[in-house]
């Protein structure tokens, strides 16, 4: 029978150094794996974000074109920017007055830098078609066949897609699992994402 | 002998009061909750037991309404993209309709009309609607294919396509191309009806379509219709209503001469509503040997049975093309037909326009 007074000395004799060894090694372990977690899903919640970002803007394109009643264009350069100008005009840079296209555009922000927006603390890469997208003022896409993005994050295994389909000009968004790098794998868009 | 002498000394009383066990015969009294430290007494197991209990079913009943606002949010925003695609493809098919010559949705028919337009490779069974453009020059042939299962890149049940021409610029020219216009579609359903076949001036027809949209696997779907009214047909698109007709004679309709001989529209016959010169179009269906005298007023149509190919096409004589001035239609079975303003030859498999 273990008496009050042994076990009040017990208590007041603190945890051996074993004890505290396994202790902080579990609990690096356990932080290790939460942490490595973590950070993969921030990385896919990155790319999410981008994605829908990007969705997003040829949406507001697309009705742009609609509203100016003209073709607008979506240029991409590398990294991850995206730009929008007349299809036919005679702007130039420096003259978007008269580009309709542009200054249809809510806000007057006429392009779109994926790496200032919600993929900024992150390398985001960016894998478009060689054509620009175009989009008529009847809210189709002028382009002959469906136009993918792929959008990725230096590490993550994951890839979103963004499809925008010929002619009717749906966008719709996927993902593929690459194991890091871009493949020819296709890309899932039949489950909700 | 000396003695210290001084105060007594005073022995050290045990501090009752401060003993946590009391003494024989005394009884022991109850102590605060709260130590003479100040510290807290804990909790019992059962306590803790109750408390994690209660607070479980806290956070599972939150979490219950939480994942259950998150679906419904989902839900909505998945309806929302589907009203606006359905729109959108409706829009597009719409404006396709209005465009077009002729819209066909009998199998068979489009199969006549369509003959090496198919180069996509449509099953019979697929193909729901022709389109014929205005310059009968094209056609648009829209088919709905299942989606095979495990396909992930189309929803099921079925993609809606369409073979044709279709340029950057949105025109019916280059190279006919295979394309997925939505997936996910449950039903595509073109409907043409002949309302107005006796009528003075033509066959008006309603043509409405039955588009539904789904997101499988949920069972989300977004139906409608679109067309009615707002499509009417030109008169010379009987090449489906002749179908649709069945065994109704075309010549019995108002608004078209039929026979042989000398067809020509007159003013005299306005009041028995046949072959009135007052008709916007004037339609004629020779059924043999005759000469047509048009209008350069109207718009003439010529109705002749079979293809293209049963005829020879030529002007004052072989050596002279057709003209509309003057078009001289000879088939070896049906006989010889002078035709003068004509617009328009409507056979089996196309049309002619002058």
């Amino acid at each position: 029978m273990v008496s009050v007074a042994s076990a009040r000395k017990r208590l007041k004799r603190g945890f051996s150094l074993v004890e505290l060894m396994i202790t902080v090694a579990i609990i690096g372990v356990f932080s290790s794996v939460v942490v490595g977690s973590m950070a993969e899903t921030r990385r896919r919640a990155t790319t999410r974000l981008a994605a829908q970002d990007l969705l997003g803007f040829f949406d507001a394109v697309r009705r742009s074109a609609m509203a100016s009643g003209r073709e607008c264009r979506v240029s991409f350069t590398a990294p991850s920017s995206f730009s929008v100008v007349e299809h036919h005009t005679s702007a130039t840079a420096g003259q978007l007055g008269l580009d309709r296209c542009a200054r249809a555009f809510s806000g007057g922000a006429a392009s779109l830098n994926l790496a200032q927006g919600s993929a900024s603390a992150a390398s985001l890469q960016v894998v478009a078609p060689t054509d620009d997208l175009l989009l008529t003022p009847l809210g189709t896409v002028a382009n002959g066949d469906t136009q993918i993005y792929y959008l990725s994050i230096e590490g993550s295994s994951l890839e979103r897609c963004i499809a925008v389909l010929a002619p009717v000009g749906f966008i719709r968004m996927g993902q593929r699992t690459s194991g890091g790098a871009m493949t020819t794998a296709p890309c899932n868009y039949v489950a909700g994402y | 002998m000396n003695t210290i002498s001084g105060p007594p000394t005073q022995q050290p009383q045990p501090n009752l009061s401060r003993t946590p066990w009391p003494l024989v015969g005394q009884k022991r009294q109850r102590t605060n909750p709260i130590g003479p430290q100040g510290r807290a007494r804990g909790f019992s197991l059962m306590e803790l037991m109750v408390a994690v209990v209660v607070g479980g079913a806290v956070l599972f009943s939150v979490g219950t309404v939480l994942i259950a606002q998150i679906e419904l949010a989902r839900v909505t925003e998945s309806s929302q993209r589907l009203r606006d695609n359905w729109s959108r493809l409706a829009q597009f098919i719409e404006s396709e309709i209005i465009l077009s010559e002729r819209i066909l949705s009998d199998p068979t028919l489009i199969g006549v009309i369509a003959g090496s337009g198919n180069v996509c490779g449509y099953a019979s069974s697929e193909i729901k609607l022709a389109l014929v453009s205005n310059d009968s020059a094209s056609v648009i042939i829209y088919a709905l294919q299942p989606v095979a299962s495990g396909d992930v890149q189309w929803r099921g049940p079925n993609l809606l396509k369409r073979c044709g021409k279709l340029d950057s610029s949105g025109a019916l020219v280059g190279a006919i191309s295979d394309q997925v216009l939505a997936d996910g579609v449950v039903a595509f359903t073109p409907l043409i009806t002949v309302e107005t076949l006796n009528s003075l001036s033509s066959a008006g027809r309603n043509v409405t379509v039955e588009l539904s949209l789904g997101t499988a696997p949920s069972a989300t779907t977004y139906s409608g219709r679109f067309g009615g009214q707002a499509r009417v047909n030109p008169a010379y698109n009987f090449l489906n209503d002749r179908a649709n007709q069945g065994s109704v004679n075309l010549c019995d309709a108002a608004g078209i001469l039929c026979g042989s001989g000398t067809l020509q529209f007159s003013t005299s016959n306005c009041s028995t509503g046949s072959a009135c010169d007052l008709a916007f179009i004037h339609q004629y269906h020779p059924s043999g040997s005759s000469t047509i005298l048009g209008s350069s007023l109207h718009e003439d149509v010529i109705y002749f049975p079979g293809n293209r190919s049963d005829y020879s096409l030529y002007g004052v004589s072989s050596s002279f093309p057709c003209t509309r001035q003057l078009c001289t239609v000879y088939g070896s079975t049906f006989g010889t037909v002078t035709i003068s303003q004509g617009d328009v030859l409507v056979f089996q498999d196309g049309d002619l326009r002058f």
